[in-house]
């Protein structure tokens, strides 16, 4: 049933209301044609609150509107969409036709009986130390990057989806959605991905385009990767930059006169982050897994801001990367146990654990240091010296090793300072500790 | 009951406004649309009915119907739930498929299964609610306990023994008036409703938890309540989990409410597997799980506090020590502030309404040792400790603050102690029990006569350490006596060694208490000989302290730790 309605009452920032209505359903997809794509936000009465994903600039009261009588579905089929990218309405972006075949699915789903659900196995090796190594990402894991607004991961993130692999024989899809990306952003990511269509697929929403179109993009990334994971696939969803999709909520909210509840976000933003993140989950036996990436930008540096401070409520951990370094003592992966030392090398959580409690040491050191306090005891000073080896070799995020060559780094770095402080298990450190005089 | 159809008039994410047949009551369920999602009354006004719902409202429609049931939310209490896992309305989650279907609901107690009903009591008795009339073994360790209802007594006209369904009639009461009251295993509570008990009593027994922060500085009691407000990453969940998993209760409810599913999966995963060190029994045999994810319905995370602690007000009827955990309380209450603001209400501090703090006290109220209704005098307890996520890590907000106000123990997680990777993160400078005077009496009965001496001793090291070291930091090493520096490096290492422990090592991660008095002896030894070192310079005694130190975290990791502290005293301590 497709009636056509063409008045339009009240028009407020991306809502339109139409009166005089019955039967149309909640969240059901408007039409404006010449305008795109809507959703019905509120029902009240015969009135129906409409939000256009394209904005309302220029719409007029007599603008027609029709009705689809569906929710937001996307059609699926994997062999079409592999290498394919899409804007935040799903309409191609890389000139070639739309996919017009394959089920329907919903954008946003029912959601996984948690009892069917299966505890994360298996990790995605980034090839950067400082993840692989310290803050290792599980499969299925749900593990932002934070970091501060004027800090370019760009690089990183690019480097990430590259590099990334997972120690399993299930196929592996990458799927990369952009959220308000700048266009030198989109041109470079359209590269990085362009290098592997095979494994690849993207969702771009541009910073020039609807903030409204934002909000969808995390939600077809995960639709999509859903239906891969229960294809068998390991599916790694990057997100970047989740804190435009925060932002694009704050929009709606306000102009739909919501009572903000912190900083001028809606009460129910940490719901609204929740129902991305959580689609991250592993089906187990022949199906396979979604493991979801965010970019945080973190509002002048604070991760009490609502947007990372909910977001790490909701995650697994956290990585902070400053200055192209991975900081580690304020990241952490809080699902890596599960892997490390069972799915790597036996040693994995000895020599981390070890590495990352010297730094920490070595960094009060150096605090006392700059306040001009003198270090006189020896052991300190070959703290301090392996501190500055940690975070020049280990840290820095533009490399790439296998698990076995980060493990093999953090034992050459660590072997400057007397085993006896190291407080490693012996029958770990027999076989991988090696004693050096610090230079 | 055809009259009792009502029709949608609004609809506003999970809010749904629906025109009223005849009359209405408050907190009555109905349901919503052809889809029949559930719905609960939560205002009424001229005509209308404001609803919430607790499924996704996709593709409701103005114009559907509402029917009103003329009940308020309501579990059922029955054999069978321990082990469960239901959402938070009492489905039981494990009779869903791969994804969870709306409008789909099954009762909380299995119709199917069959239990043996041994009675307790014989025909010609007379009985009052809250007498067991019979019992099911429904785990290898839990009897469950089946009790009159409130509101029944009078004489056994009938009682059946043998294999029966949970909704089997096993009892025929004859009331006073001559009314005949046909009896189940099973009964039906509202769940907002505390179930009512004979006598509150006062709180003198310890809750074992085998935490050693807790046990030690934090004790509290059975029947006590508890609040672990914490900024994300600083272990709330972890510390829930361990809770759940070596605390000495009877029967554990635990709440996961709108937090994340993989830290449910990972209790379900290994609760059958983790085995309870005195009965060798799964852990899951004496649990129950109550699992609202992030991911689920908004409103249906309010329900799930109610409902977890329901749950833990019935076995405390039979008679049991319950504890009831709930991760987050915050997440109920943002809930909350959501549908408050959905309604319009004026708001409060933060947007919460202005009834946040009676939901919170309230709720924490339905804890305590009671006397059970009944004629055997039997006692129960619910206790209640509730995870807080503070927005930013920040303790002044108004949920962590009514919290706090209302709970017995506050465990107050510290980033600073997280980042240090100092777990559990409990700060024992911020968070306070006030159980601990109370319970002094129950140490030394147990027969650790100097418990409370050596807690404090320790206590007194570890603020004294925060002195000094806020002096070494200014001022150096050689800024601070060779005497406080000792006691600096006591400090850590009881930090280190006391404090700190791995939750998840089988050994290290469960502390009995015999276990733990010898700690606390052992390190007053320590301390005693530790004076000694006072003359041998900073960095001497820094060595010393630090061997002792390491060795003590060996020995955390020991079964036989007697002849581990022996080795120590024999190779350190004889100088």
């Amino acid at each position: 049933m497709k009636k056509i309605y063409t008045e339009i009452r009240q028009i407020a920032g991306p809502i339109a209301e139409i009166k005089g209505t019955m039967g149309i359903g909640n969240r059901e997809i408007a039409h404006f044609p010449g305008y795109g794509i809507g959703q019905v936000v509120k029902l009240a009465g015969d009135t129906v609150y409409i939000q256009s994903l394209r904005g309302t600039l220029g719409m007029s009261t007599r603008q027609p509107v029709y009705f689809t009588g569906r929710p937001l579905m996307i059609p699926y089929d994997s062999e079409l969409l592999l290498g394919r990218r899409f804007n935040g309405v799903f309409e191609p972006i890389d000139g070639k036709p739309p996919i017009t075949s394959g089920k329907l699915v919903p954008v946003i789903g029912s959601v996984i009986n948690p009892t069917v659900r299966k505890m994360g196995s298996g990790y995605i090796q980034t090839g950067i130390p400082g993840i692989d190594g310290a803050n290792t990402i599980v499969r299925s894991q749900k593990i932002p990057i934070f970091k501060r607004p004027e800090e370019d991961v760009n690089k990183v993130v690019g480097r990430i989806i590259r590099q990334a692999e997972v120690n399993d024989r299930k196929p592996f899809v990458v799927i990369f959605g952009g959220i308000g990306l700048k266009y030198e952003e989109y041109l470079y990511f359209q590269e990085v991905l362009n290098e592997a269509p095979e494994r690849t697929i993207m969702i771009i929403n541009l910073a020039s385009e609807s903030s409204i179109e934002r909000l969808n993009v995390p939600h077809i990334c995960c639709a999509i990767g859903e239906q891969l994971a229960l294809e068998g696939k390991h599916v790694f969803i990057v997100l970047s930059d989740m804190l435009n999709f925060a932002n694009a909520l704050m929009e709606v909210a306000n102009a739909q006169d919501k009572i903000p509840a912190r900083a001028g976000y809606p009460g129910d933003l940490y719901t609204k982050l929740a129902q991305v993140y959580e689609r991250a989950t592993n089906l187990g036996g022949d199906l396979g897994s979604v493991t979801i990436l965010g970019v945080v930008s973190v509002p002048n540096g604070d991760i009490t801001h609502p947007v990372p401070d909910l977001t790490g409520y909701i995650t697994e951990g956290q990585i902070y990367i400053e200055h192209d370094k991975v900081m580690v003592l304020k990241s952490l992966s809080r699902l890596k146990q599960l892997v490390i030392g069972k799915e790597t090398r036996h040693d994995h959580p000895a020599i981390m654990d070890a590495c990352i409690k010297a730094y920490s040491y070595s960094l009060d050191l150096k605090e006392k240091l700059s306040m001009g306090l003198e270090i006189t005891q020896e052991i300190d000073k070959k703290f301090l010296k392996f501190g500055d080896l940690f975070e020049n070799e280990f840290l820095p995020v533009h490399q790439n090793r296998t698990m076995t060559e980060t493990l093999d780094l953090a034992w050459d770095l660590i072997s400057i300072l007397p085993l006896e402080v190291l407080g490693i298990r012996k029958e770990i450190s027999d076989q991988f500790y090696r004693r050096k005089e610090a230079a | 009951m055809g009259d009792r159809i009502g029709t949608i008039t609004l609809i506003d994410e999970n809010l749904v406004r629906a025109t009223i047949p005849g009359s209405v009551r408050m907190g009555e369920v109905v349901y919503v649309g052809e889809e029949r999602l559930m719905g609960e009354v939560i205002r009424i006004r001229p005509g209308l009915a404001d609803i919430q719902v607790y499924e996704d409202t996709t593709m409701i429609r103005t114009g559907e119907k509402v029917e009103f049931t003329g009940d308020v939310l309501q579990v059922e209490l029955g054999p069978g739930i321990l082990t469960e896992i239901f959402d938070g309305l009492g489905n039981p989650l494990r009779k869903y498929g791969l994804f969870l279907t709306r409008g789909v609901h099954y009762p909380a107690v299995d119709p199917e299964k069959k239990w043996e009903f041994v009675p307790k009591v014989k025909k010609g008795d007379v009985v009052v609610e809250g007498d067991i009339i019979g019992t099911v073994q429904e785990t290898p360790l839990i009897e469950h306990r089946i009790m009159v209802p409130v509101g029944i007594s009078g004489e056994i006209l009938e009682i059946k023994k043998g294999e029966f369904s949970a909704y089997d009639t096993v009892a025929v009461v004859k009331d006073k008036e001559g009314k005949k009251h046909e009896l189940s295993m099973v009964q039906k509570w509202p769940i907002r409703t505390p179930r009512p008990i004979k006598e509150r009593l006062k709180l003198s027994e310890l809750l074992e938890t085998r935490t050693r922060i807790i046990d030690g500085f934090l004790p509290i009691a059975k029947g006590g309540t508890g609040c672990l407000p914490g900024a994300f990453g600083t272990g709330k969940t972890v510390a829930e989990h361990q809770l759940s998993r070596q605390s000495r209760a009877q029967v554990v409810v635990y709440v996961g409410c709108g937090e994340r599913a993989g830290e449910m999966v990972e209790l379900i995963t290994e609760f059958p597997e983790l085995t309870d060190p005195d009965t060798g029994r799964p852990l899951i045999e004496r649990t129950i799980m109550v699992v609202n994810t992030s991911a689920m319905p908004v409103s249906a995370r309010e329900s799930s506090v109610y409902l977890g602690v329901t749950f833990g007000e019935y076995f405390r009827d039979q008679g049991y020590d319950v504890l009831v955990l709930a991760d987050s309380t915050s997440r109920w209450l943002q809930a909350l502030r959501e549908m408050s603001g959905r309604l319009e209400e004026i708001p409060g501090e933060e947007g919460f309404p202005a009834y946040l703090e009676t939901r919170i006290s309230s709720w924490y109220e339905r804890a305590g040792k009671v006397r059970c209704l009944g004629s055997d005098e039997r006692m129960g307890s619910v206790t209640i400790i509730g995870a807080v996520s503070p927005p930013g890590g920040d303790f002044s907000e108004p949920v962590t603050q009514a919290t706090i106000k209302v709970t017995g123990c506050f465990f107050g997680l510290s980033r600073r102690l997280a980042e240090a990777r100092i777990y559990p993160a409990i700060d024992p400078l911020i968070s306070k029990s006030k159980y601990f005077e109370d319970l002094a009496p129950f140490f030394a009965e147990k027969g650790y006569p100097r418990w409370v001496e050596d807690v404090e001793l320790l206590k007194g090291y570890i603020l004294e350490g925060v002195r000094i070291k806020e002096q070494i930091d200014i001022l150096g090493d050689a800024g601070v006596s060779d005497r406080d520096y000792l006691a600096y490096q006591l400090s850590l290492m009881i930090r280190d060694s006391y404090l700190v422990q791995n939750f998840f090592h089988p050994v290290d991660g469960a502390t009995s208490l015999e276990r733990h008095y010898f700690m606390l002896e052992f390190l007053r030894e320590i301390i005693e000989w530790a004076k000694k070192l006072e003359t041998l310079g900073k960095e001497k005694m820094r060595e010393k302290i630090a061997k002792i130190t390491y060795e003590l975290i060996q020995m955390n990791y020991q079964k036989d730790y007697q002849e581990y502290a022996e080795k120590i005293r024999k190779e350190l301590l004889k100088e």
